[in-house]
């Protein structure tokens, strides 16, 4: 199987990024081998939390400039690399997933805080990269295809 | 955000009329479930048949309508599809709400 590669380019924005996510997963579906589109169901989670990052942090009190997706499929390994010129992550690391303590008042439970737990569980691998002024988030699923 | 809400056996049931909960959305929804929750029946029903996708704020949004409620009412969830479900499964959120399979068996009071 050749490997087979899609790039879209985003405004990094609430409306843009729900764009990016739908088109994104439009074009994963047309790479997957027809009646596997089933295994994508982890790549739209993880995709929507990475996007939502960019459009909720990567900007702050930036000026908005376009961000690219680039989707790839090498045999069952689907990668989705998300580059932006946005803020640096923290430490230039991919931050840790949260662990929230669900056990008391009603009043006290988390309404964020979760997109770094999902991504951590549903993706095979996460690499995070600056290069120059961009930032370079690659995602990586294994999808069984097979 | 379209929200249709009927009262059904002293239960409110809310529908969620769209395909997602997402951030771009999440404020909206909580705001409508203010609206839609504000008097009533103390039993609140969620119905998220129609609902195949829900990003965290989404979910934020839902854990948000549930703490708005007053004193002794409710919020439950009915009809999570797969993708929803693996959200709340994996915040451990499906520890929280009682989750009905359908919006029949939450009027049957027959959870998951």
């Amino acid at each position: 199987m050749t490997s087979l590669h899609t790039t879209i380019r985003f405004q990094p924005d609430a409306l843009g990024v729900r764009q990016a996510l739908d088109e994104g997963m439009s074009r994963c579906r047309g790479l997957v081998p027809v009646g596997r589109e089933d295994r994508l169901g982890n790549v739209q989670i993880v995709l929507a939390e990475a996007l939502n990052n960019v459009a909720e942090h990567g900007f702050a009190e930036l000026p908005l400039t376009e961000a690219r997706l680039d989707i790839a499929l090498n045999r069952d390994t689907l990668t989705v690399s998300i580059c932006d010129k946005g803020h640096e992550m923290p430490g230039l690391r991919v931050p840790a997933p949260k662990h929230h303590d669900l056990n008391g008042d009603v009043q006290d439970l988390p309404e964020g805080g979760f997109g770094w737990m999902l991504i951590h569980e549903l993706t095979s691998r996460i690499d995070y990269a600056r290069v120059d002024d961009e930032n370079h988030l690659t995602l990586t699923f294994v999808l069984a295809l097979d | 955000m379209s929200l249709t809400s009927t009262i059904q056996n002293e239960t409110r049931i809310i529908s969620v009329d769209a395909d997602r909960i997402d951030a771009a959305m999440a404020i909206q929804f909580k705001d409508d479930m203010r609206s839609e929750t504000a008097d009533g029946p103390d039993r609140v029903v969620l119905d998220l048949t129609k609902v195949d996708f829900i990003d965290s704020s989404g979910l934020g949004a839902i854990v948000a309508s549930m703490k708005q409620l007053g004193q002794n009412q409710k919020l439950e969830l009915a009809g999570l599809t797969p993708n929803v479900q693996k959200v709340f499964r994996l915040t451990r959120m499906d520890t929280i709400f009682t989750l009905f399979a359908t919006l029949n068996d939450a009027m049957d009071g027959q959870p998951v």
